[in-house]
């Protein structure tokens, strides 16, 4: 389960990048688009990092 | 002069709570003069609530609960006088930091607390079959539980907090540098950051 939560941290993160990039460098609509996985990037790497301290925090 | 202001808002809060806790033990003793117990008692526990040290009205109030214990045992109103000595051990529990104020009080009502427990009709079949010894034996290891926070992952706990706060407010002032335009290494740098410290908060929340 470690490996999973480590690839939430890294996909969470990557996605975050991504979203940002989108952003700034793209047009309309893709920018917008790009931009809303941000937040869920965000919330993918803090529950990642969450859970590789805390494994059983949800259950 | 930022100085003075904030040994000025210190005194302020110090006297605030410095006087509340003598206005509290002036209720009290209004109420123990009445002899009702029952409210003597929430008026001093507030009292030591309000705690500063070497305030004298907290010393005093923790003198009059154990006084109405006694009285109370005395009178055969184990009811009451368990709650006295309750209030005395969770007022002091209450206002303890990286110390406990007045340990010696503390164990002293775990004893008192203990001995009223085993007074009363056990609930469990498995209870009854103790002895008395046996039953006080294991409310005071049960008292005797330390549920103090280890003051070490306290600090890292606040630190992760503070800097994952303060790194969320660098990231939005410093990555931002206007509407068209992201800066790519300080966002790296602050979100970096902000992982870290958040990472510490959650460590510092399961050891502490």
């Amino acid at each position: 389960m470690r490996i999973l939560y480590i690839l939430m941290v890294i996909t969470g993160l990557f996605l975050i990048i991504i979203s940002f990039w989108a952003g700034f460098n793209t047009k309309k609509p893709f920018n917008i688009v790009g931009i809303i996985f941000a937040p869920i990037g965000l919330i993918i790497c803090l529950i990642g990092v969450l859970l590789l301290i805390v494994p059983k925090f949800f259950s | 002069m930022i100085g003075l202001i904030i040994i000025g808002l210190i005194m302020m809060i110090f006297l605030k709570v410095y006087f509340n806790s003598m206005w509290e033990y002036q209720q009290g003793e209004g109420f123990l003069v009445k002899k009702d117990y029952e409210n003597a008692v929430t008026h001093y526990e507030r009292s030591i609530k309000w705690y500063t040290p070497l305030n004298k009205y907290v010393n005093k109030s923790i003198d009059r609960l154990w006084e109405i214990g006694n009285i109370l045992q005395n009178e055969n109103n184990d009811k009451l006088a368990l709650e006295a000595y309750i209030s005395l051990r969770g007022s002091l529990y209450a206002v303890r930091s990286f110390y406990t104020p007045h340990k010696k009080w503390i164990e002293m009502a775990d004893g008192k607390i203990a001995d009223l427990i085993v007074k009363k009709e056990p609930y469990s079949e498995e209870d009854k079959k103790k002895t008395i010894e046996q039953r006080r034996r294991e409310e005071m290891e049960v008292l005797k539980i330390d549920y103090a926070p280890n003051p070490f992952w306290a600090v890292v706990l606040e630190i992760g907090f503070i800097g994952w706060i303060g790194c969320a407010i660098g990231f939005i002032f410093l990555a931002f540098v206007n509407k068209d335009e992201f800066n790519n290494r300080k966002a790296a740098l602050w979100g970096g950051l902000i992982i870290t410290f958040y990472a510490l908060w959650i460590l510092g929340m399961v050891n502490a």
